[in-house]
């Protein structure tokens, strides 16, 4: 390939990192938090190997423990580095898919260039947005990129044992990165066994290395299953710690539900490039699986039937990746069809996984389009058929990485004051209080968290803004007294359009350096263009656009309240990437008499400030 | 065999459209259909529009007297209509391209594609707007004939006959008289020079003639130094874009009024760039034979796009989308077709082999775009079959409605009417005149019974049911839900029925759905039908209010509910009952279901 030509190819990589760039951010949610005992563990030297190896729902994520791990000891536990070496993996991914395929297709450059474009297309998409921007999804996507490692090293002109060694690497390293590295095992045997000549050298070379396969196998996979295979965590699809994993537990119900795992399975494979038309991508995705099926059958078929042994060669790599990605994509409808449900096959981060069906197919098309003119026109017809629906998956991810990052910063504000407060849209954080609070004040005191959790309701990590500046606008429409309590209600946002809704509201008492949150306002998030309940933003997300996004609401505990017979309160528009406060034009005047509150709205200018 | 086979393919988008037609038209009247009633007491009150459309009416006089005004028939001619032009289009392109293979079929089927576009369904299935695609078969028929080797007065007389009888179908009929002479004026093989001198001489006469006889006694003549857009170019600009990019528009979530216009611009763009194309070589006879069709195409397009946003209706923001104006824009889409491949294929034997990216460019570009036109087209046809499903289910919904229109008022009368400012008694009127005059396929309700019904089988309750039940000021609020599960639509009403004395079912309320239409189906899409404000998910919701002082004067009333079809004229009975009990105080009401106890 041209040296001109090469970066071109790898404009989906530049675009995916700004993206990456733009919205990654340090703020923990759900099963990040399943790394403070393993973190408080190794901090206290006691860490262990079942430390590293139990089980996170079915899968032993020892490799991405240690970036964890890694990531601890190198920024404190920045959760964007951990970003960063999710895109690097995918980046490497990448390489790998455009080294394999310039050996399938030596000769033909500008076909190839089309073929590694189309793959990058597919392979940064940001419609894997969790993938890219939640820290744990390390793990998700370095499986596959272990798996096309592993098929390069065999295609590799290197000799037997030293491929047998590398790929070996690949495998064990996929494994124990998350439960579809598990295929790596079957599928190189099957690359062997499919190849037809031998690898190197004699028929005796191809059992020798299947045979050794299987015992490095057996030897890997037998502790995996058998060692206290039972969950290690609490995000385990309804199984608590302990039990067997999800996997184990749902998977004979799912295989007498054929017709649930057949629509999870189809529809998984169809989900990225159900984005295209105002349908939801529930109702395309199914039609979008089959069509994936039928274009694989169709190319498969014409290798077969070209009975060409060059052909098959070069094609191999890409039909043992194909039928890893179905397989892979049929596990996982056996394991999460019946605690889920249909819809979730469409969630972002399985994107990474069935996309290779369509890495598999532009690799299989640019090797048939030089079969003959007439091939070539057909295959480019077909690349032109799914370009657009894979454009407007970018789009829709692009919206989704918008939507996660606003959920993220929203969630942030919750996270500061986590020890004073009780969000009321905890699942911003986790699945309830009480598994965010714990392990966050661990976080906090082994440094691990920035900015760190406030003291004594103090928002000191703030500075404080001008009033109306940045195009920040709010207001507080109402309080009354409840049982305890006030209960506030406003509007706020950071900026007009989605994407800048509000942070949060904090009310406060008191002046400049003795200032105390005594209510934190939260408010939903609307990402722009049109998002799903299976888009997992991990956010309070107004699905109906008929319905404001800039409304919060707060409430305020009246023990917090000094005795004194007024008190006035406080609001911030709070800005928590930027870390800033706003005020807003109205304060809180709460009056006390006889042991009775009574709260008033009243402008911030009537205070002389 | 083989070119017998990819003829065949080319077509089948024909094929395709004429089954659509077949499953989707009903035989209910809407709207304009409603007018007949005039004419069968003899009435030809001039078109409001101040539309000459006397062929029109001919037809609609015709399908009186001989076909008892069955409507399907004439969307069978709207059809025909449309495959017409496809084999006129279909002729055009053979003699541009002058070959017979992939490339002429492949084009030949895009082209079919966009032709027989499920998105005009307003054309497709409505008799009084099928009319509306006859000027452009008429163009078609025209340039195909003009382009042939008839002699000059053969042509003449040709496109002379089209050109009237377009006249008097439709307004942009009059189009055709502009066409025919730049077609002739411009045409290289036209014969002598004399001969087409001649031609256009007398083409000119009977244009004045025609247009001169067109214009008198109009009732509101076109003037357009008094439309408003000639003074915001910007807006004629928009409104022209977003008519002609509407084919597209649909097939995204932003909302068809904010992309309709981006695609409109590229559409123009793209015939801008194959009309100029060899802008030299324009003095070649040849070369210039094999482009002009489509320029005509095209620029008829854009003229009636830029007519339109200079009439009067102009202003309002969801017209340039009507589905009606797809059977006009698809052209400019249609002619930039073979423009592209005429443009593509030259270039191929002047660019030199030395420039291998170009020439790649070249040989798999327009591979490339076809696949890409034929994903957004094909994504066309689905939101066009889901826009002929909710034209059918509202249609079946009036149906129902006039089955009982002596004795409930529909609830919306313009999914019954349609026309504007029409009143209740003007639509009984009308009802009475067609069906007295036997041009109504309607049974009627007579009595309170559930004739002209038969009962079919109950709905599941996951179908059908009763979902709520209330009592307040003197009546009963229902509401609920209806599904045909066998038909695969909602229900088309639901009546509710209480047992009167003598045991016999009395139809007390015909309650009307009030669905949230099928994505991606919004208001501007004309279904004559009602639609809710977008927010919940409801395709077959129904609602229902009952007065007081309709019910049996009984100690307890039971209320059953039927699920309408009025396609098969069955009843099937919901899941739920309810039981309603006058106290002194008001109404009391109770929900049955089955699980509940219930005696279904």
């Amino acid at each position: 390939m041209r040296s001109l030509m090469l970066p071109l190819a790898y404009l989906p990589a530049l675009a995916t990192g700004l993206l990456v760039c733009q919205h990654a951010e340090n703020v923990p949610v759900w099963d990040d938090f399943d790394r403070v005992p393993l973190l408080e563990r190794f901090a206290e030297g006691e860490l262990g190997f079942q430390d590293l190896y139990a089980a996170h729902i079915d899968h032993r994520i020892v490799m991405t423990r240690l970036v964890i791990l890694a990531n601890a000891k190198l920024s404190g536990g920045n959760l964007v580095w951990e970003n960063w070496v999710t895109f690097a993996i995918v980046v490497g991914t990448a390489v790998v898919l455009g080294a394999l395929l310039r050996r399938s297709l030596p000769d033909a450059p500008a076909t190839c260039f089309a073929a590694v474009l189309g793959m990058n297309a597919l392979v940064f998409s940001p419609l894997q947005w969790e993938n890219f921007l939640w820290a744990i999804q390390t793990a998700f996507v370095l499986p596959m990129a272990c798996l096309v490692a592993a098929l390069l090293a065999l295609e590799l002109g290197l000799s037997l044992w030293v491929r047998f060694g590398l790929a070996l690497a690949a495998a064990v390293v996929g494994t124990h990165s998350f439960s579809h590295g598990l295929l790596i095992w079957g599928a190189v045997p099957a690359w062997v066994l499919l190849r037809g000549s031998a690898p190197n050298g004699a028929g005796d070379s191809r059992r020798a290395f299947v045979m050794a396969w299987a015992l490095a196998a057996a030897a890997i996979l037998l502790p995996y299953f058998l060692a206290d295979y039972r969950v290690a965590t609490s995000h385990a699809y309804g199984v608590e710690a302990g039990e067997h994993t999800p996997f184990v537990a749902y998977a004979a119900e799912a295989a007498s539900r054929p017709r649930l795992a057949a629509n999870f399975y189809l529809s998984m494979v169809g989900s990225p490039l159900s984005r295209l038309g105002p349908w939801a991508p529930r109702d395309v995705a199914l039609a979008w699986g089959l069509a994936v099926h039928g274009l694989l059958a169709v190319a498969l078929t014409r290798v077969v039937l070209a009975r060409d042994r060059a052909l098959w060669e070069r094609s191999l790599p890409w039909i043992v990746l194909a039928g890893v990605t179905l397989i892979a994509c049929g596990l996982t409808a056996l394991g999460r069809a019946v605690p889920t449900n249909a819809l979730y096959a469409l969630a972002p981060r399985y994107v990474s996984v069935s996309q290779y069906a369509l890495v598999a197919l532009v690799a299989l098309g640019a090797l048939l389009a030089t079969r003959s003119p007439r091939a070539r026109l057909v295959v480019v017809a077909v690349a032109g058929l799914l370009a657009l629906p894979v454009a407007a998956g970018w789009k829709a991810g692009v919206d989704g990485m918008v939507g996660w990052q606003t959920t993220r910063l929203q969630a942030r504000t919750s996270l500061l004051f986590i020890r004073d407060f009780a969000p009321r849209y905890v699942k911003r954080l986790d699945r309830d209080y009480e598994m965010v609070r714990g392990p966050a004040e661990t976080l906090d005191r082994y440094g691990y968290l920035d900015p760190p959790l406030a003291r004594d309701r103090r928002p000191d990590a703030f500075e404080f803004a001008q009033p109306g500046v940045d195009g920040v606008s709010g207001r507080i429409d109402s309080a009354r007294v409840g049982p305890g309590r006030l209960s506030v209600r406003g509007h706020a946002a950071l900026g007009r359009g989605p994407g800048r809704e509000a942070h949060g509201v904090l009310l406060t008492l008191g002046d400049e350096g003795a200032r105390r949150v005594v209510g934190i306002g939260e408010g939903r998030a609307r990402p722009p263009g049109r998002l799903y309940r299976h888009d997992h933003l991990h956010g309070e997300i107004e699905l109906d656009p008929a319905k404001p996004t800039d409304v919060w609401r707060a409430r305020v505990d009246a023990a917090q309240l000094p005795e004194a017979p007024v008190v006035h309160i406080e609001a911030f528009v709070v800005d928590s990437d930027r870390m800033r406060l706003h005020p807003l034009p109205q304060r809180l005047r709460v009056t006390r008499s006889a042991g009775e509150l009574r709260v008033e709205v009243e402008s911030s200018d009537e205070s002389g400030r | 065999m083989a070119r017998a086979i990819l003829w065949l393919l080319a077509f089948s988008p024909a094929a395709a459209g004429a089954l659509l037609v077949a499953q989707h038209g009903v035989n209910v009247p809407v709207a304009g259909d409603w007018d007949r009633a005039g004419l069968v007491n003899g009435g030809l009150d001039p078109s409001p529009l101040g539309e000459r459309i006397a062929i029109p009416r001919l037809v609609a006089l015709a399908n009186l007297r001989w076909f008892g005004n069955d409507l399907t028939l004439e969307m069978g001619l709207a059809y025909v209509l449309v495959l017409a032009t496809a084999f006129c289009v279909y002729g055009l392109l053979r003699r541009t391209l002058a070959r017979e293979d992939g490339t002429l079929y492949g084009t030949a089927f895009l082209c079919n594609l966009l032709l027989f576009l499920p998105m005009q369904w307003e054309n497709f299935l409505w008799a009084e707007r099928a009319w509306f695609l006859f000027p452009s078969a008429a163009v078609c028929a025209s340039l195909l004939a003009l382009g042939s080797r008839w002699l000059v007065w053969q042509k003449f007389a040709a496109c002379a006959l089209l050109a009237t009888a377009a006249s008097l179908t439709a307004p942009h009929g009059l189009s055709l008289w502009v066409l025919v002479f730049a077609s002739g004026a411009l045409g290289g093989a036209f014969g002598s020079g004399r001969a087409r001198l001649g031609f256009l001489a007398v083409w000119a006469a009977l244009t004045a003639a025609a247009l001169t006889a067109h214009g008198l006694g109009v009732a509101r003549p076109v003037d357009l130094s008094a439309a408003p857009a000639l003074e915001q170019p910007l807006e004629v600009l928009r409104f022209s874009a977003t008519l002609l990019g509407s084919p597209f528009s649909r097939t995204t979530l932003v909302p068809p009024g904010q992309l309709a216009p981006l695609f409109g611009l590229l559409g123009m763009a793209l015939f801008v760039a194959g009309a100029a194309y060899g802008g030299r070589r324009w003095c070649d006879a040849a070369f210039r034979d094999r482009r002009l069709p489509w320029l005509l195409l095209g620029g008829y397009a854009l003229g009636l796009s830029v007519l339109a946003a200079l009439g009067p209706d102009a202003g309002e923001r969801g017209r340039p989308l009507l589905p009606r104006y797809t059977s006009i824009s698809l052209f400019l889409w249609l002619a930039s077709l073979p423009l592209s491949v005429l443009a593509v294929l030259d270039l191929r034997t002047r660019v030199p082999a030395s420039r291998r990216g170009l020439r790649a460019l070249l040989e798999w570009g327009p591979a490339f775009a076809a696949g890409a036109l034929l994903v957004s087209v094909g994504l066309g046809w689905l939101v066009g079959i889901q826009g002929m499903g909710e034209w059918r289910s509202a249609r079946l919904q009036a149906r129902t409605s006039l089955v009982f229109l002596e004795r409930f008022a529909p609830g919306d009368l313009r999914r019954v009417d349609g026309r504007p400012g029409a009143s209740l008694a003007e639509l009984r009127r009308a009802v009475g005149i067609l069906q007295g005059g036997g041009y109504l396929d309607l049974a009627r309700a007579d009595g309170e019974g559930l004739e002209p019904f038969a009962l079919g089988a109950p709905l599941p309750a996951e179908a059908g049911n009763v979902e709520r039940v209330r009592a307040r000021e003197g009546r009963l609020d229902l509401t609920g839900f209806a599904w045909l599960p066998h038909a695969n639509r909602r229900a088309d009403g639901v009546l509710l029925t209480a047992r009167d004395a003598s045991g016999s079912r009395r139809v007390i309320a015909l309650a009307e759905l009030r669905p949230m239409p099928l994505p991606p189906i919004p208001e501007h899409d004309h279904i004559y039908n009602h639609a809710r404000t977008p927010g919940v998910d409801e395709t077959a919701a129904w609602r229902a209010l009952v007065p007081s002082d309709r019910l049996p004067r009984a100690a307890s009333v039971q209320l059953e509910a039927f699920a309408v079809d009025s396609d098969a004229m069955r009843l099937h009975p919901l899941a739920a009952r309810v039981v309603v009990h006058p106290t002194a105080a008001g109404l009391s009401a109770e929900l049955r279901r089955p699980e509940n106890g219930g005696t279904r």
